[in-house]
């Protein structure tokens, strides 16, 4: 509710200042529940210089992204399916308590995330200010910034939810998924800011020293046993939102 | 009793090594290591893993019998080529001391190894090979082979045949399927170099198998084979076999380099060392100039273009050398050759920049006509604004390919504001390097030297040119023949190349004219006469097909040509040929970095028949190919080797140099050079020339 209440604010002050409407500001950027408008399209450098105030950001990890309805409106609906398929799943479990319980808390999870279209942009200030390629113009709409301090955990999400567990320098990704004990899978989708998703493999017969960042989200797939008969989009549906979903 | 003692210890082995393995999680060899053949494997057994695409190894094998020098590239994920150079220690290679010296015997072998299935969770990997089995089959094998891993321990088990089935310690199972499976045929196909499918999964079987441990410390794996052949067929002689069990360690020393040591037969050291890279990652550092920033504010229309200036610029920082130029109000139209940035949109990219903080802002076109031997190729249009948008970020997905199109070039008014006279005198240096391996006087024969070059152009369709070659470094001195001996049923087209290479004096490569033209829109036409290569004088001409990135080529040669003679660089011998081909390229969709070449015509001999020649280009650049030309010639005719075939490697010069290069140097590898199926060596071809418009070579 407070979030709203500063948009409105924040936005009541620009129309203010620039006696203009809302809808006539091209680009509006939120970052930390503040938005902040721009009556001349920024180059995302400007953006990080008037909006991150931090010391101490962990740039790789930052992200920019894109709140346009039309792409929010397709992961909504996707989200819509997961979710229901989701709650069958709970039904057909029904015997299986336990299995219920993870499936709940997984289907609970998805429908908290914030979902965004993340913007394919190295966000560096430095970088910005040297290199065009690194300093575009950000286009009409509306965005969200995401810049923090460096986290010190990877998280492991499959059946059951989310997992945390501290960053170790050179631990291998197979290594935090066994320690996420009842989770198993051959691979895992392997989920950073830096590089786009990917499949790693984990099991003891492929695995490799996939050494990984500290932030990182190891996707690990529902069993091929639980969803592959009913729902066999299901995983791949999940791994769409997890590209999508905003880091809280 | 031998037999069973040694599964037993390596049973043993297998279970102690397992144990450990509960107490270490760590295995992931970043690139399997090699056998003592060359080629993925454990000792002198192979497996059925494969490095990743593109990797290539340089391995050199050491014992008391042998020595190997080999070669091994994966291809594809699944396929994996190995060629390889023995050196029996124990013979002499020929009884004739004037003939060969004191030379150990040497021979050389080509393997292959497919995999038919990728390993799964329950399900191992499996692999089926080929060892030696385009040579003179001295360790021909066929294997099908398992491998399946558990954290640090890799286990594998296999079924030889051949050299790998001496041991003869199961029955062969296709055996039972028909009794031709039941005994191995003796002797070569034809004169050797041919594959021998008669002879594949043929003749004793023998099991055979190992591990591969990743020890708790990561350089250092261990090996442990259980050998299932009996080394008493060997070439060297009777191999003395104190156990069927090798062992090995294999030490990384760096991220490129394997050193391993090895106890073979239970009597034997051997040790090894394999240096490694990748064809899809290798790349070279570059010292270039910063691309252009494309100012906030363009050049205004009032702004003046010192074109003298323009043109030092974009050689300086792009690289290209303009040849005409022509400024228009709202288009610039410029002809050149690019010869820095071999990668396309690095290229556009840092001319488009360049163009933008240069022209006035009024200048909506840039019209990049690139030029090869004087015609231009193919043009680009880069829409200015599209581009400046894309090169100033002013959008955040524009991309260079939104403000580029690449077209046949279309005519322009040749009222060139600059331009640079396209006749006169030219001259260039050009380096060589000729090498043959395993020659009965020495294994390697080299000859180092320059090839200058020089000519005249009339116009941009004609010119003269012609180049010497001046060895600078060789040991062709060593010769002990010049022709071999061995009777030749075929005239010698390509037999008498000691004859002329022989003389470590100057001698003329080449002298000839040329004309060449574009006939009509994607049609180029080519004409030559004089001496034409190092063998051969006469004249010949060229028509091809090349639309603007087209996949698909298609061209014609005819030639009428007479054998030169081996000293006086204008006189010729008796031998005079028709000689031509049509040949088609083709780039496949599917395999886009595959070149695929079918030649079908008559060959220097007069011999009829088709060349078909595969290239796969890897990320790096680097390009590698194999070539097999079958005619009407029976392989008891063409001699050793059977038919003609050879292999090369093509790498941009740009990954041995700091400095940006567009060119190329190719390293052919020919095993054998006889005189059946050997083509004309045109000393220009369209589709080299043609090369920019549809690249492959990227």
């Amino acid at each position: 509710m407070s979030k709203w209440i500063v948009l409105t604010l924040t936005v009541f002050c620009l129309k203010l200042a620039a006696q203009q409407p809302v809808s006539e500001i091209p680009v509006l950027v939120q970052y930390q529940q503040q938005w902040q408008g721009y009556f001349e399209r920024p180059r995302i450098q400007t953006v990080l210089a008037q909006q991150v105030k931090l010391t101490n950001v962990h740039w790789p990890s930052a992200r920019l992204y894109s709140l346009e309805p039309e792409a929010l409106a397709d992961l909504e609906q996707t989200r819509s399916q997961v979710l229901e398929q989701l709650r069958l799943l709970i039904i057909a479990a029904a015997k299986e308590p336990q299995l219920a319980m993870q499936l709940q808390e997984t289907r609970q999870q998805i429908a908290r995330w914030q979902l965004a279209k993340p913007v394919a942009l190295e966000l560096n200030p430095n970088l910005a200010l040297v290199r065009q390629q690194h300093n575009p113009k950000l286009s009409k709409g509306q965005y969200l910034l995401v810049a923090g301090k460096r986290v010190s955990t990877v998280s492991v999400f499959g059946l059951g939810g989310e997992r945390f567990f501290m960053h170790e320098q050179q631990r291998p990704a197979y290594a935090y998924v066994q320690q996420a004990t009842e989770l198993y899978s051959d691979t895992v989708w392997l989920f950073s800011a830096q590089k786009p998703a990917r499949e790693i493999p984990v099991a003891a017969w492929n695995r490799t020293e996939t050494a990984i960042a500290t932030g990182t989200l190891l996707f690990v797939p529902l069993t091929d046993a639980l969803v592959e008969q009913d729902f066999p989009e299901l995983n791949q549906q999940i791994k769409t939102l997890l590209v999508h979903r905003v880091p809280s | 009793m031998k037999q069973s003692s040694s599964l037993y210890l390596l049973g043993s082995a297998l279970l102690c090594l397992a144990g450990s393995v509960m107490a270490s999680d760590e295995f992931a060899p970043p690139a399997f290591s090699q056998m003592n053949h060359g080629g993925v494997g454990l000792i002198q057994t192979p497996t059925a893993r494969f490095n990743s695409e593109g990797e290539f190894s340089i391995n050199y094998q050491d014992s008391d019998e042998y020595r190997f020098w080999s070669v091994s590239l994966t291809l594809f994920p699944w396929m994996e080529t190995t060629m390889r150079y023995s050196d029996i220690r124990t013979l002499l290679y020929s009884s004739d001391p004037g003939f060969s010296g004191d030379q150990t015997f040497k021979d050389k072998g080509i393997d292959v190894k497919f995999r038919l299935w990728q390993e799964s969770a329950y399900l191992p990997q499996l692999a089926v090979g080929f060892r030696d089995f385009g040579g003179t089959g001295l360790f021909e094998s066929e294997f099908i082979t398992l491998s399946k891993r558990w954290q640090n321990l890799d286990m594998h088990l296999g079924l030889g045949f051949g050299y790998l089935g001496n041991s003869g310690n199961i029955a062969n199972p296709f055996c039972k399927v028909s009794d031709a499976y039941c005994t191995r045929p003796g002797g070569l196909d034809g004169k050797g170099g041919q594959v021998s499918f008669g002879k594949f999964f043929k003749g004793p079987a023998a099991l055979y198998g190992g591990v591969e441990y990743q020890t708790p410390w990561q350089p250092l794996r261990l090996k442990l084979e259980y050998d299932s052949n009996n080394y008493l067929k060997d070439k060297a002689g009777v191999l003395l076999q104190d156990s069927r069990l090798n062992v090995a360690a294999v030490y990384r020393a760096s991220e490129n380099l394997d050193l391993n040591l090895n106890y073979q037969r239970g009597n034997t050291v051997g040790f090894g060392v394999s240096y490694r890279t990748n064809f899809d990652n290798v790349e070279q550092i570059k010292i270039a100039p910063a691309p252009r920033v494309v100012p906030e504010q363009l050049p205004a229309a009032s702004t003046k273009v010192e074109s003298t200036m323009l043109y030092q610029q974009l050689r300086a920082e792009v690289g290209f050398v303009v040849i005409n130029y022509q400024l228009q109000p709202n288009e610039v139209i410029i002809e050149g050759y690019s010869t820095a940035f071999r990668h396309r949109d690095e290229f556009l990219e840092r001319l488009g920049r360049l163009l933008a903080a240069e022209l006035p802002e009024t200048v909506k076109r840039y019209r990049i006509r690139e030029l090869s031997d004087d015609t231009v190729m193919v043009e680009t249009v880069i829409d200015a604004e599209k581009f400046v948008s894309f090169a100033r970020r002013d959008e955040i997905d524009a991309t260079l390919a939104q403000s580029i199109q690449r077209q046949e070039p279309t005519p322009v008014n040749t009222d060139w504001q600059l331009t640079t006279e396209n006749s006169g005198y030219y001259q260039q240096m050009d380096g060589y390097w000729i090498q043959s391996f395993g020659n009965p006087e020495t294994f390697y024969l080299y000859q180092i030297g320059v090839v200058p070059a020089a000519g005249y152009v009339f116009n941009k369709n004609f010119s003269v040119n012609g180049a010497l070659r001046i060895p600078l470094l060789t040991n062709f001195d060593d010769f002990t023949f010049t022709v071999d001996a061995i009777p030749s049923t075929l005239p010698r087209v390509r037999t008498y190349v000691r004859e002329y290479v022989e003389a470590d004096t100057v001698s003329v490569e080449n002298i000839y004219l040329q004309a060449k033209t574009q006939l009509v829109q994607d049609w180029y036409g080519l004409a030559y006469a004089g001496l034409l290569e190092s063998m051969y004088t006469g004249a010949g001409a060229e028509v091809l097909y090349r639309p603007v990135d087209s996949r698909l080529a298609v061209g014609i040669d005819v030639n009428y040509v007479a054998q030169r003679d081996f000293e006086d660089p204008f006189a010729v011998r008796d031998y005079r040929v028709a000689t031509g081909h049509v040949t088609a390229y083709w780039n496949p969709e599917m395999f886009d970095d595959l070149l695929v070449k079918v030649s079908v015509g008559r060959y220097l001999a007069k011999d009829k028949g088709v060349t078909i020649d595969i290239a796969k280009r890897f990320d790096s650049g680097i390009v590698v190919g194999a070539y097999a030309a079958k005619t009407n010639v029976s392989a008891v005719e063409y001699g050793e080797g059977s038919f003609t075939k050879g292999f090369y490697l093509n790498f941009p010069f740009d990954l041995f140099s700091a400095t940006p290069s567009t060119g190329t140097t190719s390293l052919p590898w020919v095993p054998i050079t006889r005189d059946g199926g050997q083509p004309l060596s045109r000393p220009v071809k369209l589709y080299d020339l043609t090369e920019v418009r549809a690249p492959f070579l990227k």
